[in-house]
């Protein structure tokens, strides 16, 4: 072996270490896991294609999938349209521009979960600010989070609120280099600033749009903490996210064998939808 | 088609004025070039013109109609960019057809009109490529096709040639100039190179710092140049510029610089207007420097620093008296460096500029 | 190629590194070290009663069908005989032997719910009565065809020791039985006139038979009667019966024979039947006379102290303090070992207890020849020990060493102070001579334990000291701060008390719930040695990881769960094994507070039925502000699915309606059911006609700011309620409703246990049984009670005399108490979560969103269940 191959080996066998024990270790022990049953406590059994078998029947998972694909109906055009506008506003000059920037990415930084505790005050039926406002305005109060049909898109508007400011800091980026000569080309061209905005700027930022989409979706597969501290996957297990079901089955039921089959059949999910998505907005790389 | 004029046209940005008093008549169908160093206000002007600046004082008139504070879409000008500015997700084809497109202009008319474009300017094979997959002579005839279907009133061109390789420019240079002439419309084009200015344009507008300092025709600037900045920037390799002062003697005005004295007695038009012992600046091209036996009229002495052969002309770097003089003669038998060398200079291509850099001849014709 | 050789090893290594200690850490998972095994000495005493039935036999008198027991069995064989020739033959069987029988089947019946016992003593009872001469005097013997002795002076029809003991066993069966059960009534007559003939000798300052033991057992009788069912008559009985035992005492600290009770004919004190202390004693606590305890205190502080400090107790103390050694009977011990456990209970001081656990040594071998008298097998006690030497001892078991022995160790063994004491030994040469006894006596324990008795003027000092090291024990409290507080003040009396046994406080590391942290603790082998915050959802879980000791396996433990808490109360906690895991420790049954004004203003009564519930919610909703929406109502339904938000509105509805049945039972689905069906539909109907919030109330409390009058709570709440001082706010509490047409009042509520465990992976579980038994001892329960406003989950709380001013300090308690033993908590299932998880998804769809009738989403939920239970 050559010298430099040698040192380089021993450079980066911490990281790998690293990387094995905690990124690798964690995915082929999950992958065992599914072949078996085991609750923390008592030495696991050998389980075969018990959980792969649940799985498939299970009503709970499926419903978590839909529910998961509810969210992002709403969630992901709602992301692109709000962190692009946003995005296309802090562009120009104006007055106090980086205190908005820096507004707009301030919920991106704060935990979760105290901005789910925020937003149950906002979302609370009877005392709650929104069905507040609502009310002089002489609006009927909105369950908000009790009703079935209303609860996920509640849930995918206040995760739009959340993560937004990271999204309009990728745009924005984006925005910037969208040269400056193609916008005046089209002016010139007789564009108004509609088109101008269809015809150049948005087919550059697909690249950006592309990034966007795909964070979101993954991070609205990842849906847990909303759930979790609003609804508890209810009403009628309509906000239940498959994360949230995964862990209730591995840290309330103690069924380890069961929910790393979640994760893994989760992981697939995203897969499948991510490799979709690519196929429908187009690769980065053809812009 | 229209005509292009400037009136009292002012640019401030801030507390700094870019463009001082411009005023300028193009007319329809003329190719006029600005052009200047960096930073003269060329394109500003340009700019304003297309309503891409705003103009902080003046008007600017596009045929019959005054534009200075319309929008640029409804000015009806065409603009090619320096970095072509090309929608690099459209075919060439969608990208020169896309203002026509906006427009709603109907779909045959579109096609005859590419298809009108594409054959002038060549691009019938590209006309399905994306930008990315063209060359960039390709990108900027994309460029100009795309200007050309608008059939605007008025075509601008900034810097278009910048980014292109010295031959591809010489090539560009001639389409430009073809294109402009067949198809008519008044053009404005902006360049820091002053062989694309001599070559294309029918007038010359040379700018620096916000003014302009002389407007004419190519030739006429070439041979007078109203100040010592023109002379300079015109014409390659530049004029060569002796400092000295002015002398009457009997014969009539010399220039006298340290050891050095050329007559300039066939100029009595110089008389009435000058002083003596006047601290001039002499210009002579390098052209009109030639190799002399010793005794011939007007004569500089040096020492040959450097020969650069060109091909069928070579230029003579010469050291005459601590001064630096280039002169460029036909290629032949050339001294040796370090070898003296005697140049003689036609008195009638010497060229006299004041203190100010005002030229002290009185017009450009030939005497 | 060659990239594709280099490759292939370096993604086998690395696939490989991650799949295989995957599955080589999985299958190694989840075995931690074997968990520490119980010494024999920390297990429990095992009574069994096997040789008292033998002697047992079927007898017909006054022409009703009876038991008896054979007075005498001689070894080999142990076939029962009845009196012998130096007796003069009395009888078989003889009413003196037959009535302590009938106590000690009676408590038996009290600890195991055993229904033989119960069977067996009616059935000694019934000759006992049957004895009786309608005046409440007794015959005593009868021969082998039943026919009574009426000829023998220790037969006679009189009122004399086996009268009294008639009606001790009369007043144990009343007791035990309570004075409302059908069985009682057959005994009452008798017992009416015993009572009667006691008092004309009473009144006439007799004592019964002219003997101390006679009249201590009868006292003995009539207060296991005022326990029950107190009256000022049977008070003051009691009080003057006592009375005559007191000045029978002689002596004093200094003098012989320092304080022995001795019949005035008599003039020898003998250790058989010297039961006047513990009369005293319990007559002092029974009647609050603190007289009658200091007058037991003055035998036990100071001559029964010496039998301590001699090393062993004579069979007969003159007055001049000389002893007669032996013979050495079960009968002369029993008395001084419950005496002791009386001045223990009646004085609630531990060092009592310490005593009767080391003279109560001597049927296990604390004794000269080291012979272990009572047989852990069959329950069998030899008739005594003749003299020092193994030869001296006398194997036959007649029932009277039986029973005694039996009494003895029954008592010691729901006393978790005492029973630890079982297998201590004096240390040192045994002194014959009582004055001459040592001022400080050592007794040597398992593993190295050690306890010095010495004797301080009048009174006596008892100190444990470590053996050889200080033993350490963690307990993890739950980790607010009311129980934190609760548990360091226990603690501190704990260590103060027990310098060897040092107990260290940590409240549970933070977690989102202790049930997580517990099991995260047992994974990582990091668990505490106790844990007071162990619900029985989790229970089940640690049993199945073989987490926790199972503690009726431990003597303090297994004490303290004979003392505080009934079979009944017991029956559900058991494992399939029948094992109990976990110490209950405290309960806060769920009952239906209401605002008293709310409801007042409403013109509604405190809902018991369904029908009154849903009309109290009908009369309660209200728009206070104008704004045509309600804002005030009667009850707020949690609307949330998580498992335990069910705590508040199905789970103690359910239990109300369900008669005791909870939702698994030995893993099997027990709750398709109708009460399943009824409390869902009502919850279902009040939703339908739009009677309760659609809120979460997230971070206040509807209750508290008048939003909702009702709400299911526990008795913690009252705290909360007492110390936040809400101006105008009155509340009570009442039963959780029932469906229509049952009792309220004989309703289960829901229990909300917390239990306390002890881990497998703990060094000391003795030690660690010790601590626990404390932390439910009387005396921490009153605290707990206090400090906490909790209840401890003991048997009869409500009518225990013991709580009656702890009960009192915070408002309704009282009635809470009185759930106490109706209680049901969540079953000790592994997967009671995910049951109550489907359940609680069903109610919703149900109840909340009327989505599906409940009979259907009960019929749903527990075929769900089951798929649950059967795929484990």
């Amino acid at each position: 072996m050559r010298a430099e191959s040698r040192s380089g080996l021993l450079l980066s066998a911490p990281y790998t270490a690293f990387l094995l024990l905690f990124a690798l270790f964690p995915i082929g022990f999950s992958v065992v896991l599914v072949l078996l049953k085991w609750d923390l406590v008592t030495p696991p059994s050998f389980a075969g294609l018990d959980n792969l078998q649940h799985l498939v029947a299970d009503a709970r998972f499926w419903q978590a999938i839909v529910n998961t694909f509810v969210f992002l109906a709403i969630h992901l055009p709602l992301q692109v349209i709000v962190a692009l506008a946003l995005a296309w506003s802090l562009n120009r000059p104006l007055l106090l521009r980086s205190f908005w920037r820096a507004a707009f990415f301030l919920p991106v930084v704060i935990s979760g979960a105290a901005v789910t505790i925020l937003w149950s005050a906002l979302y609370a039926t009877d005392v709650g600010l929104i069905n507040g406002v609502l009310a002089r305005l002489d609006l009927g109060p909105v369950p908000w989070l009790t009703d079935p049909a209303i609860a996920m898109p509640a849930i995918a508007v206040m995760a739009t609120w959340k993560n937004v400011g990271f999204y309009v800091v990728i745009y924005l980026a984006g925005l910037q280099n969208v040269p400056q000569s193609c916008h005046e080309a089209i002016e010139l061209e007789g564009a108004t600033g509609w088109q101008s905005f269809r015809h150049v700027t948005l087919p550059l930022l697909k690249p950006q749009t592309l990034l966007v989409v795909t964070l979101s979706t993954i991070n609205g597969f990842q849906l847990f903490i909303e759930p979790y501290v609003l609804t508890g996957g209810g009403p009628l297990r309509r906000t239940l996210s498959v994360v949230l079901y995964m862990y209730r089955n591995a840290f309330s039921y103690q069924k380890m064998g069961y929910a790393a089959t979640l994760g893994l059949a989760l992981a697939l999910v995203i897969a499948v939808v991510l490799v979709l998505q690519r196929r429908v907005i187009g690769s980065a790389e053809e812009s | 088609m229209a005509n292009v004029a400037f009136k009292r046209v002012r640019k401030d940005f801030g507390t700094t004025t870019v463009v001082q008093d411009f005023d300028l008549h193009v007319a329809d169908g003329e190719l006029v070039v600005l052009v200047g160093g960096s930073g003269c206000g060329k394109s500003t002007i340009l700019r304003m013109l297309a309503g891409l600046e705003s103009v902080t004082s003046g008007t600017v008139h596009i045929g019959e109609r005054e534009v200075t504070h319309l929008p640029p879409r409804e000015r009806d000008v065409a603009m090619v960019f320096q970095d072509y500015a090309l929608y690099p997700h459209f075919t060439a084809r969608e990208n020169i057809s896309l203002g026509l497109r906006l427009r709603k202009v109907p779909k045959a008319e579109i096609d005859r009109r590419v298809r009108w474009a594409a054959e002038i300017l060549e691009l019938e094979p590209f006309l399905d490529r994306k930008p990315k997959q063209m060359s960039g002579g390709q990108r900027q005839r994309i460029a100009m096709g795309r200007a050309m279907v608008r059939e605007p009133a008025v075509f601008l061109f900034d810097e278009p040639l910048s980014n292109l390789d010295a031959a591809l420019r010489g090539q560009m240079r001639h389409e430009i100039a073809r294109m402009q002439r067949r198809i008519g419309t008044t053009t404005l084009y902006v360049t820091h190179d002053q062989m694309e200015a001599m070559t294309l344009g029918d007038r010359l507008v040379v700018l620096d710092g916000g003014r302009i300092l002389q407007v004419g025709r190519p030739i006429d600037v070439y041979r007078a140049p109203a100040n010592r900045f023109v002379a300079g920037f015109i014409g390659t390799p530049p004029m060569n510029f002796l400092d000295g002062r002015l002398e009457r003697d009997l014969d009539g005005l010399v220039f006298v610089s340290d050891a050095l004295q050329i007559p300039l007695a066939a100029k009595r038009s110089l008389d009435t207007a000058v002083e003596s012992r006047e601290a001039v600046t002499l210009g002579v091209r390098p052209e009109n420097l030639a190799l002399a036996d010793a005794s011939g009229p007007v004569t500089l002495r040096g020492q040959l620093v450097l020969a650069e052969v060109l091909g069928a002309t070579t230029h003579l770097h010469v050291d005459v008296g601590g001064r630096p003089l280039i002169a460029a003669v036909p290629s032949g038998p050339a001294p040796a460096p370090g070898a003296a060398v005697a140049l003689s200079v036609d008195p009638r291509w010497l060229h006299v500029f004041a203190a100010d850099g005002s030229s002290l001849l009185p017009d450009s014709r030939d005497p | 190629m060659q990239d594709w050789a280099a490759k292939v090893p370096l993604i086998g290594a690395v696939v490989g590194s991650a799949v295989t200690p995957a599955a080589l850490m999985v299958l190694g998972c989840g075995q931690g070290p074997p968990p520490v095994a119980v010494p024999s000495w920390a297990k429990p005493i095992e009574l069994r009663l096997d040789h008292l039935r033998h002697l047992g036999f079927d007898v017909t008198v006054a022409g009703r069908p009876a038991r008896a027991v054979a007075l005498y069995a001689e070894a080999p064989d142990y076939r029962p005989i009845g009196s012998p020739a130096r007796d003069g033959f009395e009888g078989l069987a003889a009413v003196d032997d037959a009535a302590r029988a009938a106590v000690v089947y009676l408590r038996h019946f009290e600890q195991t719910a055993d229904p033989r016992s119960k069977q067996e003593a009616l059935g000694l009872l019934t000759f006992v009565t049957a004895m009786e001469q309608g005046d409440g005097e007794f015959l005593n013997f009868i021969h082998t065809d039943g026919t009574p002795n009426r000829a023998a002076p220790t037969s006679r029809k009189s009122f004399s020791y086996w009268a009294a003991r008639a009606l001790w066993a009369m007043g144990e069966a009343v007791r035990v039985l309570g004075p409302d059960d059908p069985d009682v009534d057959a005994v009452r007559p008798v017992l009416d006139r015993t009572l009667s003939r006691l008092r004309r000798d009473v009144d006439r300052g007799h004592l019964v038979g002219g003997s101390a033991t006679a009249t201590a057992e009868a006292l003995l009788g009539l207060l296991s009667v005022q326990q029950v069912e107190p009256t000022v008559e049977r008070a003051d009985l009691a009080g003057r019966t006592a009375d005559l035992l007191v000045p029978l005492a002689q002596g004093d600290a200094d003098t012989p024979p320092w304080g022995a009770r001795v019949d005035p004919a008599e003039g020898v004190w003998h250790a058989w039947g010297a039961r006047s202390t513990q009369a005293l004693a319990l007559a002092g606590r029974v009647l609050a006379r603190p007289d009658l305890v200091t007058a037991a205190q003055r035998e036990g502080d100071q001559l029964w102290v010496r039998f301590l400090l001699a090393g062993e107790v004579p069979a007969a103390v003159s007055a001049d303090g000389s002893t007669t050694p032996f013979p050495q009977i079960a009968y002369g011990v029993s008395p001084v070992v419950e005496g002791y456990l009386a001045l223990a209970e009646a004085t609630e001081e531990p060092r009592y207890a310490v005593l009767a656990g080391l003279v109560a040594a001597w049927l296990l071998g604390a004794n000269r020849p080291g012979i272990t008298m009572y047989d852990s097998a069959t329950g069998r006690t030899f008739d005594g020990l003749g003299g020092p030497s193994a030869e001296q001892v006398n194997r036959n078991s007649g029932a009277e060493s039986t029973i005694e022995a039996l009494l003895a160790l029954g008592a010691v063994a729901t006393h978790p102070e005492a029973t630890v004491y079982l297998g201590y030994r004096p240390v040192g040469p045994i002194v014959s001579s009582l004055a001459d006894a040592p001022a400080e006596r050592e007794f040597a324990g398992p593993e190295d334990g050690r306890v010095t008795v010495s004797r301080r003027g009048a009174t006596f000092a008892v100190q444990e000291r470590a053996g050889a090291s200080t033993i350490e024990l963690k307990y993890w409290p739950a980790a607010n701060p009311m129980e934190v507080d609760l548990a360091r003040q226990l603690a501190d009396v704990w260590n103060a008390r027990h310098p060897d046994i040092q107990v260290r406080i940590q409240p549970i590391p933070a977690g989102r719930s202790s049930e997580e942290v517990l099991l995260a603790a047992v994974v990582g082998n990091a668990t505490p040695d106790i844990c007071s915050n162990v619900s029985s959802g989790l229970l089940g879980r640690l049993v199945r990881a073989g987490a926790v000791v199972r503690l009726d396996g431990l003597a303090a433990t297994a004490a303290r769960l004979g003392e505080r808490t009934s079979e009944p109360m017991l029956e559900p906690m058991r494992l399939p094994d029948g094992g109990i895991y976990a110490m209950p420790w405290k309960t806060n049954p769920m009952m239906l507070m209401y605002n008293v004004d709310h409801l007042a203003e409403a013109g509604v009564e405190p809902p018991g039925t369904y029908s009154e519930l849903i009309e109290a919610l009908r009369r309660l909703v209200r728009d206070t502000d104008g704004d045509e929406r309600l804002d005030r109502w009667g009850f707020w339904a949690r609307l949330k699915t998580t498992w335990f938000e069910r705590f508040y509105d199905f789970y103690p509805l359910y239990l109300a309606a369900s008669e005791g049945r909870t939702l698994v039972s030995q893993g099997e689905v027990v709750f398709e059911n109708e009460a399943a069906v009824a409390a869902i539909e009502v919850l279902r109907q009040a939703f339908a006609e739009r009677l309760l919030p659609r809120s979460n109330f997230e971070g206040r409390d509807p209750f508290m700011d008048g939003t909702v009058a009702m709400k299911v709570v526990g008795p913690w709440f009252v705290k909360e309620l007492e110390e936040l001082k809400i101006p105008g706010l009155r509340y009570d509490v009442t039963p959780v409703p029932v469906p229509d047409g049952n009792d309220p009042e004989a309703a289960y509520a829901f229990a909300d246990l917390k239990n306390i465990a002890v881990f497998s992976t703990t060094r000391h579980p003795a030690a660690a049984a010790r601590f626990v038994a404390f932390l439910t001892s009387p005396e921490a329960d009153r605290l707990m009670i206090e400090e906490i406003a909790q209840l401890p989950y003991r048997r009869a709380l409500a009518t225990d005399q013991r709580f009656a001013d702890a009960l009192t300090r915070w408002p309704t308690l009282q009635a809470y108490a009185a759930r106490t033993d109706r209680g049901r908590d969540i079953d000790v299932d592994p997967d009671i979560v995910e049951v109550f998880d489907i359940l609680s998804e069903a109610y919703e769809a149900a109840a909340i969103y009327g989505v599906v009738s409940p009979e259907q989403a009960v019929r749903d939920a527990a075929g769900e269940a089951r798929a649950v239970l059967r795929a484990r």
